[in-house]
């Protein structure tokens, strides 16, 4: 299994407004799914778009396989399928005109895929785009992103509008479509479900910065809640970042804080791992929702 | 296929070694005999939501230890284990889950001979029942 | 396949999906005909050529643009920045740079050329009084010059697709100065000159066709490599961030 870097971002920074995007440093490797997560206006559709080089850096490079990415050529483009969150002007296509368009830029595209996709959500392809609903727009969409069966497939919340079975029946495709070949995916979501079943590392960021880039499981063995024995004594201990009362604790660096009770005789009754959307919240508010 | 593998979150026994433990018991189970494919690691890695970087640990261990094999392009498959393997294991799990419940009852201050007291307890009492479970699942 | 291939492919995929476009510009170039020549007519042309100059400017510069699909025309999208939308769509796809600004102007001109070429024709076939004014020979130097201006001044409707970061304000006064400044020429024109500008090149075309030919063109082609070069540099300006 290669951990080759596809795309390396570094030092970038983008203005928009009085928005500030970066400095940022970071870099996606082949084989595996990112999830990128965030508050409303963290940064994350820009920081997606960036890297479509649909609005340029004000200052930094990105790479995508080796190469720094310019408007000039477009052959890094075609190794990348790009799910924006809404698809603007083709309200006047159809499902089938719509892939006349942009199957045509694709070496890789895989007509069979696109049909199981239609097939399996029932998109109706003679309708006008502009006269779906959200939800069916968006696995239209879907479809015209995942055929073209590119290396790189970056998501931008995909699953926003759509209901719960095509939900699952979209993280059942996107693992299939991942064991196509040698694929590296980035979905951008606030859908704690996406997170835990997609993502190999989660990307934070918070008000146009990067927080980390950390392995799902780095963060879950980490980030515990204790239930103590006895009330705890009122001074600091390390790694905690919230008592909920006096014998409840939240720690994000278990290591740090056990070794801490241990030396103390501070036991616990019980100690738990937090989900993933519970250690996020933490890292976005700085505490429990 | 999928694998009846339950993760506690409340365990310090990190995740990759519990995968590896709960499979390795299927495989000395019975369970899972010679020649059954396992699911791919992102396959996997979806079901128990964890990364497939904690997957491919395991898979890699098991491996190493012989009780799985990949082939390239087909996928991983149960391998061939010799009995004496397979009653190493569970010999280990049995071990283990006493570990385990002797461990719990230390925390909550128990001393060794109480803790002797209750086991005999126990066993008496099964004895009485008329042998033991043969259904019981080591957990 | 050669860029221009490309181009070329994009831009009727495009017309193509322009039908009811196309339907509703033929359709109006019948009733433009007859309006130049039976409201109008050339000898009324002469009492308020002003009027019949604005109608004809507007039918050669800005008629064909406003009947592009909606997609095509420029929307505010967040912020003060307006752009096609269609435009954004297109540039997500990997489509070469070249190739995405050349189909812009293929795709604009293969429907707004014919439309006032049949206007053109529409014109001198109905009116026996343009047919008296001008022989064949002067028409068609009257048509290339009309054409070339179309050219000229249809680039800038592509050439707009590809965005613009402009606060609603100024988008209004920029129109307002844009109208008034034409209407403006017009009347200067017409009071230094003592005729409208469309007798003028009816005029220019009777007396100095191969000059008013060769000026035409070059113009036309002067506009369209302008804008052409406008929205290459355009597009890594712009943020299309919507």
């Amino acid at each position: 299994m290669t951990m080759e870097k596809w795309i390396e971002i570094n030092r970038l920074k983008k203005n928009v407004d009085d928005f500030q995007l970066g400095p940022i440093d970071l870099s996606f490797e082949a084989s595996t799914i990112t999830a990128v997560v965030g508050n409303n206006g963290a940064g994350k559709s820009t920081l997606l778009k960036v890297l479509m080089r649909l609005a340029a850096q004000n200052e930094g490079e990105i790479k995508v396989f080796g190469q720094l990415i310019d408007s000039e050529a477009e052959g890094w483009k075609k190794r990348i399928a790009y799910l924006p969150q809404t698809l603007v002007g083709c309200d006047s296509f159809n499902g089938n005109q719509l892939r006349e368009l942009v199957s045509k830029w694709y070496p890789t595209w895989d007509q069979s895929l696109f049909e199981q996709l239609v097939e399996m959500y029932q998109i109706p392809l003679t309708k006008k785009y502009g006269k779906l609903s959200q939800g069916v727009q968006q696995k239209l969409n879907l479809a015209l992103t995942l055929a073209r069966d590119a290396e790189i497939l970056i998501l931008d919340e995909p699953t926003a509008h759509m209901d719960i079975p095509s939900k699952q029946l979209l993280l059942d495709v996107i693992v299939e479509w991942m064991e196509r070949g040698e694929k590296l995916i980035i979905i951008s979501s606030h859908q704690a479900e996406d997170i835990r079943k997609l993502a190999d590392y989660v990307v934070v960021m918070k008000e146009g910065q990067l927080l980390g880039k950390f392995e799902k499981e780095e963060l879950t063995s980490q980030y515990k809640q204790y239930w103590m024995e006895d009330s705890l004594p009122n001074e600091p201990i390390p790694g905690v970042i919230e008592r909920k009362n006096e014998r409840i604790l939240v720690s994000k660096c278990a290591e740090e804080t056990e070794s801490y009770l241990a030396s103390k005789q501070l036991k616990w009754l019980r100690a738990k791992n937090l989900e993933i959307e519970e250690i996020i919240t933490y890292m976005l508010i700085g505490k429990a929702s | 296929m999928e694998l009846p593998i339950r993760l506690s979150k409340e365990s310090r026994e990190p995740i990759y070694h519990q995968i590896e433990e709960q499979i390795k018991a299927l495989i000395a189970g019975g369970q899972l005999p010679a020649g059954t494919p396992l699911p791919s690691i992102r396959v996997l890695s979806k079901e128990l939501e964890i990364s497939v970087i904690t997957t491919r640990r395991a898979y890699q261990n098991l491996e190493y230890q012989g009780f799985i094999r990949t082939t390239q392009g087909k996928g991983t498959f149960v391998a061939e284990i010799e009995a004496s393997k397979k009653e190493e294991v569970t010999v280990s799990a049995v071990y283990q889950a006493i570990e385990k419940a002797v461990e719990t009852a230390l925390r909550h201050d128990y001393t060794l001979e109480q803790i002797e007291a209750v086991f005999q307890e126990i066993i008496a009492s099964l004895k009485e029942k008329g042998g033991h479970d043969d259904d019981g699942k080591m957990d | 396949m050669s860029e221009w291939k490309q181009a070329r492919w994009l831009a009727m995929f495009e017309v193509k999906a322009s039908l009811k476009g196309i339907i509703t510009l033929i359709a109006l170039s019948f009733g433009l005909a007859i309006f130049f020549t039976e409201v109008f007519s050339i000898t009324i042309m002469e009492d308020v050529p002003i009027v019949f100059d604005v109608f004809f400017l507007f039918t050669f510069w800005v008629l064909a643009a406003s009947f592009r699909p909606k997609e095509h025309q420029l929307k505010r999208m967040g912020g003060d920045i307006w752009v096609s939308p269609y435009f954004i769509m297109l540039n997500q796809l990997p489509v070469k740079k070249n190739v995405l600004v050349l189909s812009r102007f293929i795709s604009y001109f293969t429907i707004s050329i014919p439309f006032h070429i049949l206007v053109l024709i529409l014109i001198y076939t109905l009116s026996s009084e343009y047919r008296a004014y001008m022989p064949v020979g002067s028409y068609l130097v009257f048509s290339i010059i009309w054409l070339s201006f179309g050219v000229l001044c249809g680039s800038m409707f592509p050439a707009s697709d590809v965005g613009e970061k402009i606060s609603t304000l100024k988008a209004i006064v920029y129109s307002v100065l844009f109208y008034g400044g034409i209407l403006a020429v017009l009347i200067v024109i017409y009071y230094v000159f003592n005729k409208g500008i469309v007798e003028m090149t009816m005029y220019a075309a009777k007396e100095w066709p191969l000059p008013s030919i060769l000026i035409s063109i070059l113009l036309a082609a002067i506009g369209l490599l302008y804008y052409k070069g406008y929205v290459y540099k355009r597009i890594d300006k712009v943020d299309y961030l919507h």
